[in-house]
């Protein structure tokens, strides 16, 4: 039983021992190593255990003693060595360190003699330029300089004659890594006589802060065109007020005042300026923006205040960037002046084109004005012409009547004065005196004639006074007055209703006179006569009419019944001088009126009606 | 009886486990620090029961022994696997 135990622990050491063979590299390779021993200690002992299970231990016999002697100082080596790791470990770590730093540290180290010959070199210079010791020693260090650095080169090292003996150069190199910066710290070393023996020569590969600084510089470079081209400034100010730093280009603009106090150079101000914006991105460290005007410049300016975030000597410190907004202000102002007078340019063509528009609405009106009151006078030409046109026939009638009427009597005065010339030489009284009474009938009715015509010719230039007429009152005047005159008669009267009229009451008294006396003397041979007075209105018109069942007349002759001295029945059947609706008619046209007269034949009566134009509408 | 050589070794494998106690924290990153310390522990036990196996019930302590011996052996294998197989997993 223990000897299969023991043989199976044999087996499992074995392959333990296999697996840890195999695994050459690990993180604690000394702790491993121990653990290797205490595989093989604990190999010789499962094996002497399994040997001896197996009846084969005599092979061991020789070692056994050994072994039982030295398993425990194997264990206590063990444990020494696992402590001895633990304890050592940091020790090892710091040898590693100081291995490593020692194999990869970049310093540089020469000694050259005052001819620049090598008299030392350390490996991490020879690793540096790929070349062995032996190659350099002896050899001058310049070739080993860029050709363009090799003048500053010697002229810094001409430092090393003089105090403080040492020098700092930039140089670059052609190294196993390509053209490198080096940065030399040389410092000459002499003998008790003063004479320079050597020199000792320390260098660090400073292409990287080079080319950071060439990369800073050309930044800066960009930034200061970005800045210069956007006509802005750039400037650091520390949180009491002093100018750190502003841009090469913006001091160009408004002067360096870096060192001095912002307000203090701009505002002459003792004190910080109310509208900075400094004090606000120093309490909340958002970042401002303020227009401000440079009194001292007389320069708008726009700043964006902004904290940076690392201090400088203990102090905060904001960036401006300062955008010089003076032109463009200026700009505007003209825009807006301009835009100012285009208003009022604009409002001035405004105005004038009002007026013309008022002008021209005016001449407009007027135009129209002038074109109805042409119309207007046309109307009025034509009408006067009419007017004329009945006035020249009339008078041309009233002439031929005047003449045909006044000749009759003359005619009877003249044949009866010959009658008398006669009677008077032939001695017969009695046709003497009868031929006078013919003379003075003659005379009489010529006077007649006379007097009817002054009547009309005063109708024509008598002035109208136009007035509310009562027409009814003066028709039924008129009627009383001839019922007295025709008592025998048997006249029937029928008066109806009538409005008043716009008119001249003693014209119109006189046309209804006329035309009523007209009926009775015309229906004097009837038995029984009707006259009827009446009124018929229209929208425009008054229309009056007298209607009457007398002798009439025959209506192709109507036209002649208006004009003077025009008489269609003889004096004999119906007295009178044919001048009353001569008169009728002149009245009426006085007054824009119409007179006519209907009859449906003679014998059959007939209605005389006239017009008056309404002034108003009475009803 | 009490062999020189078996007090040795006990007092040595209990420096071994006291060491691990004191050290457990820097020693926890050790890879399959588990595995082999329970291997140290029952080298420990099998050392001891070496020890009293001379006094009493030598046969029983005696395979017990060596039952301890070959978890230890059991656990010193699987510790080395364990190494191996880590290795092979950071390849």
């Amino acid at each position: 039983m223990i000897g299969y135990i023991d043989f199976l622990c044999l087996i499992f050491t074995v392959m333990s021992g296999i697996f840890m063979v195999r695994i050459k590299k690990v993180k604690l390779p000394l702790f491993l190593n121990v653990t290797k021993i205490l595989f093989l200690l604990l190999f010789f002992h499962y094996l002497s255990n399994s040997l001896e299970w197996l009846g084969i231990s005599d092979i061991l016999d020789p070692y056994e003693d050994f072994i039982e002697l030295f398993e425990p100082y194997f264990l206590f080596m063990i444990v020494y060595l696992f402590i001895a790791e633990k304890s050592g470990e940091s020790l090892k770590a710091s040898e590693e360190k100081y291995r490593l730093l020692i194999e990869n540290q970049d310093t540089l180290v020469v000694k050259i003699d005052p001819e620049g010959r090598f008299i030392y070199v350390s490996p991490s210079y020879c690793k540096a330029f790929g070349k062995k010791e032996e190659e350099l020693l002896g050899q001058k260090f310049l070739p080993l300089v860029h050709e363009e650095d090799i003048g500053p080169t010697l002229m810094e090292m001409e430092k090393l004659y003089s105090p403080p003996y040492s020098c700092y150069i930039e140089q670059r190199a052609m190294t196993v890594k390509g053209s490198r910066w080096l940065g030399w710290a040389d410092k000459a070393v002499f003998d008790k006589d003063g004479k320079m023996i050597e020199i000792i020569g320390v260098a660090h590969d400073v292409t990287e802060r080079k080319n950071n600084d060439n990369e800073i510089k050309n930044l800066k470079t960009q930034f200061e065109y970005v800045l210069g081209a956007t006509n802005t400034g750039f400037d650091l100010i520390d949180e009491d007020y002093n100018v750190l730093y502003i841009d090469p280009m913006w001091a160009k603009v408004l002067g360096d005042y870096s060192g001095k106090k912002c307000y203090e150079y701009f505002m002459d101000r003792e004190e910080p300026c109310l509208t900075c914006g400094i004090p606000s991105v120093l309490k909340t460290g958002n970042t401002e923006v303020t227009e401000e005007y440079l009194v001292k410049e007389d320069r708008h300016i726009v700043v964006h205040t902004i904290l940076l975030k690392e201090k400088v000597n203990g102090k905060r410190v904001v960036a401006e960037f300062n955008i010089d907004i003076t032109e463009r202000k200026k700009k505007v102002h003209d825009l807006r002046q301009a835009l100012d007078d285009l208003k009022k340019s604009r409002l001035a063509e405004l105005n004038l084109i009002e007026d013309l528009k008022f002008e021209i609405n005016e001449k407009e009106e007027a135009r129209l004005e002038i074109k109805k009151l042409n119309d207007t006078l046309e109307k009025r030409v034509e009408e006067r012409t009419r007017e004329l046109e009945l006035s020249n026939r009339e008078l041309e009638a009233f002439s031929y009547s005047v003449s045909h009427d006044l000749r009759a009597p003359l005619r009877h005065i003249l044949g009866f004065t010959v009658l008398l010339n006669d009677a008077v030489q032939n001695g017969t009284i009695q046709d003497a005196v009868h031929d006078i009474e013919k003379i003075r009938e003659s005379a009489e009715s010529m006077g007649g004639l006379i007097d009817d015509l002054l009547n009309y010719s005063r109708t024509g230039r008598t002035e109208i006074n136009v007035g509310t007429v009562k027409m009814k009152e003066i028709v039924l005047e008129i009627k009383e007055r001839m019922m007295n005159e025709n008592q025998s008669r048997d006249i029937e009267w029928i008066v109806r209703n009538m409005p008043d009229a716009e008119c001249d009451e003693n014209l119109i008294r006189t046309v209804w006179l006329n035309i009523i006396d007209n009926a009775v003397k015309y229906t004097s041979k009837k038995d029984k006569a009707v006259i009827e007075i009446g009124f018929e209105e229209t929208d425009r018109t008054y229309g009056y009419f007298v209607k009457d069942n007398g002798a009439g007349f025959d209506m192709k002759y109507s036209d002649k019944l208006f004009g003077v001295f025009q008489r269609l029945h003889s004096k004999n059947e119906f007295p009178g001088t044919g001048i009353g609706l001569a008169n009728v008619r002149r009245i009426i046209s006085r007054h824009r009126g119409t007179v006519n007269a209907v009859s449906e034949g003679e014998g059959k009566g007939a209605c005389f009606y006239f017009i008056l134009p309404v002034k108003e509408n009475i009803k | 009886m009490v062999q020189e050589n078996e007090i040795i070794t006990f007092l040595l494998f209990a420096l071994v486990v006291i060491f691990y106690f004191i050290n457990r924290q820097k020693l926890s990153g050790f890879p399959g620090i588990k595995y082999f310390l329970i291997s140290i522990v029952f080298l420990l036990i099998s050392s001891i029961l070496t020890i009293i196996e001379g006094f009493f019930f030598e046969e029983i302590i005696n395979t017990a022994e060596h039952i301890t011996r070959l978890v230890s052996t059991v656990m010193l294998f699987v510790w080395a696997y364990s190494l191996r197989a880590k290795k092979g997993s950071a390849k």
